[in-house]
């Protein structure tokens, strides 16, 4: 499978990347079908829209897929992140990460 | 982050990782052989310059032996003499070439999944005007935290390249603003390769010092009474500066000169 390139996002910067292809580590919450609910690293609620191969069996999911308008992802892949994740740590890093722009 | 000499100088750092000098693509071992490992993205592999055909490769500025990575596997292609694997971090995409070899540990090698996230070392290679990553090693990432981890390595190994800048390799501070002995104190921290005065900021703060005196043009060094002025209070007293000065002589960072209270940097 051939990737764009995509930026690590939180839920806040969701809103800048309306339309682009996301890379967003978030804790499940809860799925209720087509959608499931998760917990960005800012502690924001995120909608991510499944597809057929969305299971997610840890904690914490990296879920890669595009920004809809209503700053719902879609989906394309996700990759188990497992049970015991820093969130703040990777939260200050996403925010890092976006002052690199010619690193990341 | 004024003693972080992260930037991939030392080879005793890092990962643990001791490199040979093998060229395991079967030509003689370069002129010099450059022991570093840096922690990069795919970005900035694919944006890294080269001096010259088949030369080395220059990420900020810096020429770079090994690289390591993170990054997940979207692709294997398994041939009998290399497995390539197709992998992205989120930057870009690159091929890891690895031929097999008896340092392999079959588990670590069968272990790579397709969609999950593995750690790379390797060198940079160019073939067809395209980068690639001849792998020394590939083993999957067990603990996520990793990911983070690497990330804010890259960020602070580049930070530590294009900002602190301060002369070459072993080359002394070309520090120009030098002319009252505590101003440039804080902010003269070379990347420098050496560990000049061990792991200690204060350390390295006083080798600076001397390099920057004077009197280290003639080998005389800077004398003790400079070294105290400058440093008695950052320490906490006279005697603080006199037992550091000792220290730093038995550990071999400093070594007296024409007489006791003259210092000079051994580097």
């Amino acid at each position: 499978m051939s990737l764009p390139t995509t930026k690590r996002v939180n839920s806040a910067m969701l809103q800048n990347c309306i339309g682009e292809t996301v890379r967003f580590v978030g804790e499940f919450k809860s799925r209720q079908h087509p959608v499931a609910t998760f917990l960005a690293s800012d502690k924001g609620s995120v909608t991510v829209v499944m597809n057929d191969t969305s299971q997610y069996g840890t904690k914490f999911v990296e879920v890669i897929g595009t920004v809809n308008p209503d700053r719902s992802i879609t989906e394309m892949i996700s990759t188990n992140f497992g049970d015991d994740f820093n969130m703040e740590t990777y939260d200050a890093m996403v925010r890092k990460a976006q002052k690199f722009p010619s690193v990341f | 982050m004024s003693n972080y000499n992260r930037g991939g100088y030392s080879s005793s750092q890092g990962q643990g990782f001791v490199q040979d000098s093998f060229g395991n693509d079967g030509t003689a071992p370069k002129r010099t052989y450059i022991h570093t490992l840096r922690p990069v993205t795919i970005k900035q592999i694919l944006a890294a310059t080269q001096t010259q055909a088949d030369g080395d490769f220059k990420i900020d500025g810096q020429d770079i032996g090994q690289v390591t990575l993170i990054a997940a596997v979207r692709n294997i292609n398994q041939a009998s003499t290399q497995n390539i694997y197709m992998i992205e971090d989120g930057t870009g995409v690159i091929d890891a070439k690895k031929y097999p070899s008896d340092h392999d540990d079959p588990e670590e090698v069968n272990s790579i999944l397709l969609n999950t996230y593995a750690r790379i070392v390797g060198t940079v290679k160019m073939f067809n005007q395209k980068q690639y990553i001849q792998v020394h090693s590939i083993r999957p990432v067990t603990n996520m935290n990793e990911v983070t981890y690497h990330n804010l390595e890259v960020l602070t190994v580049h930070v530590s390249a294009t900002r602190s800048k301060v002369g070459g390799h072993g080359a002394s501070s070309s520090s120009s603003a030098y002319g009252q002995h505590h101003n440039s104190m804080h902010g003269v921290t070379s990347t420098d390769t050496h560990m000049r005065g061990g792991n200690d900021d204060v350390a390295n703060s006083i080798s600076d010092f001397i390099d920057n005196h004077p009197g280290k043009a003639s080998g005389l060094g800077a004398h003790r009474r400079d070294i105290i002025g400058a440093f008695a209070q950052r320490l906490g007293g006279e005697h603080k500066v006199n037992e550091m000065l000792k220290t730093m002589e038995e550990d071999g960072h400093l070594y007296v000169t024409e007489d006791d209270d003259h210092f000079n940097t051994t580097h």
